[in-house]
Parts: structure tokens; sequence; C-alpha cells
């Protein structure tokens, strides 16, 4: 069994892999985010609050924006990112200060939301799901004073997150993890736990099972 | 769904378009700041369900008590629960007398404390053995008999009280303290079920099976028919089973009478009847 907090990935999976990427947002794995210190990472090895407080503010919008886009619930994302940052916490001396946090963190937020899962209370938040959440809604306006325009990506938004959410989950997490985290294939293959063909092989199931469920809709 | 590799479709593109371009949730600010501090300092608020507190009843302090407690009660209503043991009542005659193969002479004092819980019992040579059960039942072993006796009913649950004759002649009568239980007696050819009553079943060496009825009524079977075909039989008769020449029910013969009779003045005051 490979421990779910172990630093795997490679010294080159850095954010901008071989394949195109899009842009991403703050604190992500997409390209454009600067490698941490080195330096900084020590302090957060010996779990320095100082160093700690700053790699929770520079990791916590990713970790959280991977687990809602896998869970699709704001409880069980704050319950999940909650549960990352204690496992990082605990395994915080095994982190490889060479290397970026970041696939890491991926890996075992996707761990935890795989659990989630498994678990009867995802079940139950599926079924009464209601994924249009009005506090994220705000939380995800453009802040360009329109509000026609802040609505009409409130309602893309809506659209796009329910068609992930009513994929299968191996397929949302591929999507997820390539699309919104920026990950490559390597990437998640190495997060997902299966070989590299296969997660390009899951990933173009998961593409074309997404636009089926989008089409005509955004 | 197609396995292809290649490069996506427009409206796929479309699809991975809307994917990087949903916005970055961000977690609300109360919950922010709780996790951070958290972090920061290692001491996380116990929120997984496994850290939940738990509830009283799962107290260790609780549970253990509960569970010692269960346990005695369930100790003490087996022991309760248990009937009356099997006492001789009398061991007469020359011969000898086999319990789950240790070997008695009719004087030996140790029989008794053999024949409480029953067991297989066989008579050997010419000895009437007579078992009671204070209140619940008396059986009597007539010379040559071989039967597997059960232990007697319980109190209030594991009412049913059995008996396997074997071969030769076995007398059944049960007591006040039977009431609400059932004598279940079989052969290799009937069945018998009691729920009150003085009966013989006698099987002769040729297979053949007699149950005679003094009193009460008691419902003799096929061995392995269903109860359906069970024949009731009343008070004074006997009914006659040989395999291969069917049933039938005839008037008690005076010797089982007899015996039965012998049986209940050996042991009426024990049964309370």
């Amino acid at each position: 069994m490979r421990d779910p907090v172990s630093p795997s990935h490679p010294p080159d999976s850095s954010v901008a892999g071989t394949e195109s990427l899009p842009p991403g947002p703050a604190g992500g794995l997409r390209a454009g985010t600067p490698a941490p210190d080195r330096a900084w990472l020590e302090r957060v090895r010996v779990r320095e609050p100082e160093a700690l407080g700053q790699f929770y503010d520079r990791y916590l919008d990713l970790v959280f924006g991977l687990a809602w886009r896998l869970l699709g619930d704001r409880t069980l994302a704050e319950d999940a990112a909650s549960e990352v940052f204690l496992k990082v916490h605990r395994a915080a001396d095994r982190l490889d200060p060479a290397r970026d946090p970041a696939p890491w963190l991926a890996t075992i937020t996707t761990n935890v939301c795989r659990d989630v899962w498994r678990s009867g209370q995802y079940r139950m938040s599926r079924r009464a799901a209601d994924v249009h959440d009005p506090a994220a809604a705000a939380s995800l306006s453009s802040g360009r004073n329109d509000p026609e325009a802040d609505t009409l990506s409130s309602e893309r938004e809506r659209l796009v997150q329910e068609a992930l959410l009513a994929l299968p989950e191996p397929l949302r997490a591929s999507i997820v993890l390539h699309d919104y985290q920026g990950l490559d294939h390597r990437e998640v293959a190495e997060v997902l736990h299966i070989a590299h063909d296969a997660a390009r092989k899951r990933y173009s199931r998961a593409l074309a099972a997404l636009e089926l469920r989008l089409r005509g809709r955004v | 769904m197609s396995e292809r590799l290649g490069e996506p479709t427009a409206a796929e593109k479309a699809a991975q378009d809307a994917v990087r371009a949903l916005g970055q949730p961000r977690a609300d600010a109360a919950f922010r700041t709780r996790l951070r501090h958290e972090f920061t300092t290692g001491r996380f608020g116990r929120r997984v369900p496994a850290d939940r507190p738990r509830p009283w009843w799962a107290l260790k302090r609780v549970m253990v008590p509960v569970a010692v407690a269960a346990s005695a009660l369930v100790v003490a209503g087996v022991a309760l629960n248990r009937g009356p043991d099997w006492r001789l009542v009398s061991a007469a005659g020359e011969g000898r007398i086999v319990v789950d193969g240790a070997t008695f002479s009719a004087g030996d004092a140790a029989l008794a404390a053999r024949l409480r819980h029953g067991g297989h019992v066989k008579v050997e040579g010419a000895v009437t053995l007579d078992l009671a059960a204070p209140r619940i039942a008396a059986v009597t072993l007539a010379p040559d008999a071989e039967i597997q006796l059960s232990s007697t009913p319980g109190r209030w649950w594991a009412r049913g009280m059995r008996a396997e004759v074997a071969s030769g002649d076995a007398y059944f009568t049960t007591g006040r303290g039977f009431h609400g239980a059932h004598l279940d007696v079989s052969t290799p050819e009937v069945s018998v079920r009691a729920v009150g009553t003085s009966f013989a079943v006698l099987r002769d060496p040729v297979g053949a099976t007699c149950v005679c009825v003094m009193e009460g009524r008691v419902r003799v079977g096929e061995a392995g028919a269903g109860p359906a075909s069970a024949v009731e039989v009343p008070a004074g008769m006997r009914r006659i089973v040989q395999p291969g020449y069917g049933a039938e029910t005839k008037p008690i013969l005076d010797e089982s009478v007899h015996r039965l009779h012998r049986q209940r003045d050996l042991t009426g005051a024990m049964l309370v009847r």
C-alpha cells in the first residue's frame, strides 16, 4: 500500500509539464506559480508556526478548490481540507524541500476525497445536493461590478459543476485534476495510482462524457 | 465510449475550456481562520467522525459494567432456567446399567450422579430403572431397554424434552410442573408428542413400536412424516406401527397399565400429581 502522504512525485513533475496547460487560479498548480523557496519548506518541515501559516495561506485555496470541485459540496470540501491539513501537519517532517509540495497536496486531497466518496455521508449529500451555493457564487463573482455578467458566469459555473458531479467519480477526478487543477497526464496518473496510458484513456473517456453532458448547455 | 487518444473534437475542447474557466472557490473567512489556527498550532478540532465525542453509552466506563452485568444476567438466566435434575428413584434387579459408555451395577452409588442430566442409558439384564425429575416427569426403563434421554425442560424457555427409544420398553408420566412443556419420544418407526400424560413406548426386537396411552392424549406419527400425518391416540388405547404392515389402534394392554400404575405409585409424590 502506498503512503497517501508520502511525497512521491518526481522532481520534474513541475506544474508546467510537457503538455499544454491552461492558466490557473492563484495558489494552484498551474503555470506561472513561482517555485517555493527551499529554506522556507525546511521551516515547514520542522513545523515552525510562521512557516506553517505561510504554507497554509499559499495552499489552502488549492486544497479547498480541488476538494470543492471533486465533492461539489462546501461542507464536505471544508471537512476534506481540514483532513488534508491535519495529514500534512502530521507528515510535515516527510516533506521534501527540494520539490514543489503542490502535487503532493493534490494527491492527499484526492485521496481524502476518495475516502469521502466511499462514505455514507457523501452518498446522502449527493441525494440532496444543491449545486447552486449562493456563498460559492458570491465568492466566484468577477468583481467587475457587472451584475449581468456575474449572473451569467455564475450560471455557467453551476452548469459545468453539475456536469462534473454527474460524472462517475474516477472520470470526474481525471477531468478536475487535468483541466481544473492543471496536472499533466503523468501527474494525474501518479495522483490516481494508475498507469500513464490508463490516465490518458480515462481522461479521453471523461472528456467525451463531460461534453455529452454539457452539449447545448454552455 | 471510445478509447480515442487523439486531438479532442471542437465540442470537447469547449468542454475543456469550460472546466478550465471555472473559478477558484474560496472557503469562508471563519473557516479559513479556524483551520489556519489549527494548522499552525497543531491543535486540530475534533471534527472527523472517528474523533467525535462518543455517546455516553459507548463510553468504556459505561460499557464495561453494562457488558459484565449483561453477561451475569445471561449466566444467571441460563442457570435459573435449568429444570430439575433427574433423580434415581430405584434400580431393582440383577444386571447392569450403562450410562454414556460407563457401566454401573444396580446398587452403584455413582449411578445417580451420572444420570442427573440424562444421556444414553442402556439397561442390561433384569434391571428395572426408575428415574424422576421432581414435579416434571418420570421415566421407567424395563429390562433390556435402551434410550437416549435429554435433560428436563427449562423453566421459561427451551421447554422441550426428548427421548429416543432404541429398543425395549419405556414408560413416561408427566407431573404438574410439566405444564406448558412437551415431550417428544421417538423410535426408528414412530414419533410421539405428548403434552401431559402417562404413556408407554414399547419397541420390540422385530422393529414394531407400540404406544400405549393410559391417561391424556398423545399424537403418534410415523418417523420422518410430518405432524399433519400423526394420529391422536386417546387414553385407554394403543397405537401399533410396524413398517411394511401399516399401523392400527387397539385397546391398551393390561401389562402397560400395570407398569404405568406402578410408576405412578412409585413417583407420584415427587411429581405432585
